[in-house]
């Protein structure tokens, strides 16, 4: 049964795009048929990501207006198998996403893929509504500070009211807590929120916490998604987080300062 | 018509509370002649205010054993515009006659009450009651109770009754009630009880961290919170018109 997954934060600003990027690509290396879609209508920006900016010929608000088949629109990843990219129109605005053309493209999108991932747009207007509504699964991405903390609570709200599965009285959309810039040191300084005060104000289960990396900005730059540089330790940590969401267990890396200790080392390389 | 009342099975009447501001009429006497003297000449003054304005007789400030023929001083009012509705502070004996003159009887004001901004008791259905017990009861609103936490921009409220959380309060969510508000949580958000003033009403939290509480519109901020009992277990009322914050 294929499963609608919604990356959404509230803010902007906070990795949502870099996030469905790299949770994408996961999946798909975990052998899961995957494709993520681009619900930024306006300010595309997950075809820069994924480096497919140049191939895009129709977009999903054109399959949303009827101009272009599905398959059409639908761009296969060059880099990993089993990921497609949905992107969407830099040239139309939120209010070209109408609540049937969506449903009829995710029904479509269910019956070929195991996982369709929504990337939201920021803020709690219709790109953002439109994202989560029909998801199954939501991602809140949250940098450890406390605006974004809030929008992510404030977006908690809206899937508990707004969310289809709230309208029809369904089983309630899963919640998931992904926290991204996060750097253990500062944060056992005071300076950030730690991971136990984003977990106590919003109360859903962690996914997994992404430290503050270099190589992020350098994948976002390169379109490379950052689950693919081994060097990686934000691309280790999405890894991780992909893991957890199939159902494995792995210990959260990276929420702790890092130890200098030799048997730590070994451990780390290990896991 | 007949065909009309046997297919409707729904309800033609629905019964609801309501709070309504009603203007007194305070006795200070029965003379009839000295009260159409003050009449004509409150008329004179306010013209308007009396067409068709509901009132309510206060016998307070007269003494009990002072006989009213409550036909007469219905009628009196009338003629002056007003219509009367009920009789605040009648004597025992007095109470099948106001009844008879077609008026409801209200208890007397209670200590430390005033007229300014003391919510008139509802008036309750003029049916003859079985027992006044049964009446108490049926007037208790259930209270609300939410299952859940309550997220930044999500609002709860509670009108006519208690309102409890089972579970935290977001900063950047909003609860009124007018009666009481428990909190089984942290309460980080905006809390409002004792709405349509009721000062008796408290705030009740596990974990006090609210950024703003109200009770009966005498309302505080966070800052202004004794610093020992932020995040600590409290309960909040109202004591001489001021907000007093305790552990509990």
């Amino acid at each position: 049964m294929a499963k609608v997954i919604v990356v959404t934060s509230g803010k902007g600003g906070v990795g949502k795009t870099t996030t469905s990027a790299a949770f994408a690509t996961g999946l798909a290396l975990r052998g899961r048929k995957t494709v993520v879609v681009d619900f930024d209508v306006g300010l595309r920006n997950l075809d820069i990501v994924m480096d497919c900016e140049r191939r895009v010929v129709y977009d999903f608000i054109n399959v949303v207006k009827r101009e272009a088949k599905l398959s059409e629109a639908l761009i296969r990843d060059k880099r990993t198998k089993n990921l497609f990219i949905l992107p969407t129109s830099q040239i139309q605005d939120k209010d070209a996403l109408t609540k049937e053309g969506v449903e009829r493209i995710i029904k479509e999108l269910r019956r070929d893929f195991d996982y369709i991932v929504c990337d939201s747009p920021a803020g709690i207007e219709k790109g953002a509504l439109m994202a989560l509504y029909y998801a199954d699964y939501a991602v809140l991405v949250t940098n450890p500070e406390i605006a974004s903390v809030r929008d992510a609570d404030r977006m908690l709200g809206l899937i508990q009211s707004k969310s289809r599965r709230a309208e029809l009285g369904d089983e309630p959309m899963a919640q998931r807590l992904l926290i991204t810039r996060y750097d253990a040191k500062r944060a056992s300084r005071g300076e950030m929120l730690s991971v136990q005060d984003v977990e106590d104000i919003l109360a859903i289960p962690l996914l997994g916490v992404i430290p503050e990396s270099r190589s992020i900005l350098r994948a976002s730059n390169q379109g490379i998604p950052v689950i693919l540089d081994k060097e990686s330790d934000a691309g280790q940590a999405y890894t991780d987080a992909v893991a957890r969401f199939l159902g494995g267990k792995v210990e959260h890396k990276f929420v702790q300062p890092s130890k200098p200790k030799f048997f730590q080392k070994v451990l780390g390389a290990w896991a | 018509m007949d065909a009309e009342v046997a297919k409707s099975d729904s309800q033609a009447i629905q019964l609801k509370c309501n709070l309504f501001t009603l203007t007194v009429v305070e006795l200070h006497s029965t003379n009839e002649k000295l009260l159409r003297k003050e009449l004509v000449k409150k008329v004179e003054q306010a013209p308007k205010f009396f067409q068709q304005t509901p009132v309510v007789i206060a016998l307070d400030k007269l003494n009990k054993e002072t006989e009213i023929d409550f036909a007469e001083l219905t009628a009196l009012l009338r003629e002056y515009g007003m219509i009367p509705l009920a009789v605040r502070g009648a004597a025992e004996k007095d109470k099948q006659r106001i009844v008879e003159a077609g008026l409801a009887h209200f208890n007397e004001l209670k200590e430390g009450e005033n007229d300014k901004s003391v919510a008139v008791e509802k008036p309750k259905l003029a049916l003859p009651a079985a027992n006044d017990a049964s009446i108490t009861e049926a007037s208790i609103r259930p209270t609300k109770i939410v299952n859940q936490r309550v997220r930044s921009g999500q609002q709860v409220t509670a009108s006519g009754s208690d309102l409890i959380i089972v579970g935290a309060v977001s900063e950047g969510a909003e609860l009124k009630a007018d009666g009481n508000v428990h909190i089984y949580g942290n309460l980080r958000g905006r809390v409002q009880a004792g709405g349509q003033g009721n000062k008796d009403a408290r705030i009740f939290c596990h974990e006090l961290r609210a950024q703003f509480v109200s009770i009966a519109g005498v309302h505080a901020v966070s800052d202004s919170f004794p610093q020992e009992l932020w995040g600590q277990a409290a309960q909040i009322y109202l004591s001489n018109g001021k907000l007093i914050v305790e552990p509990i």
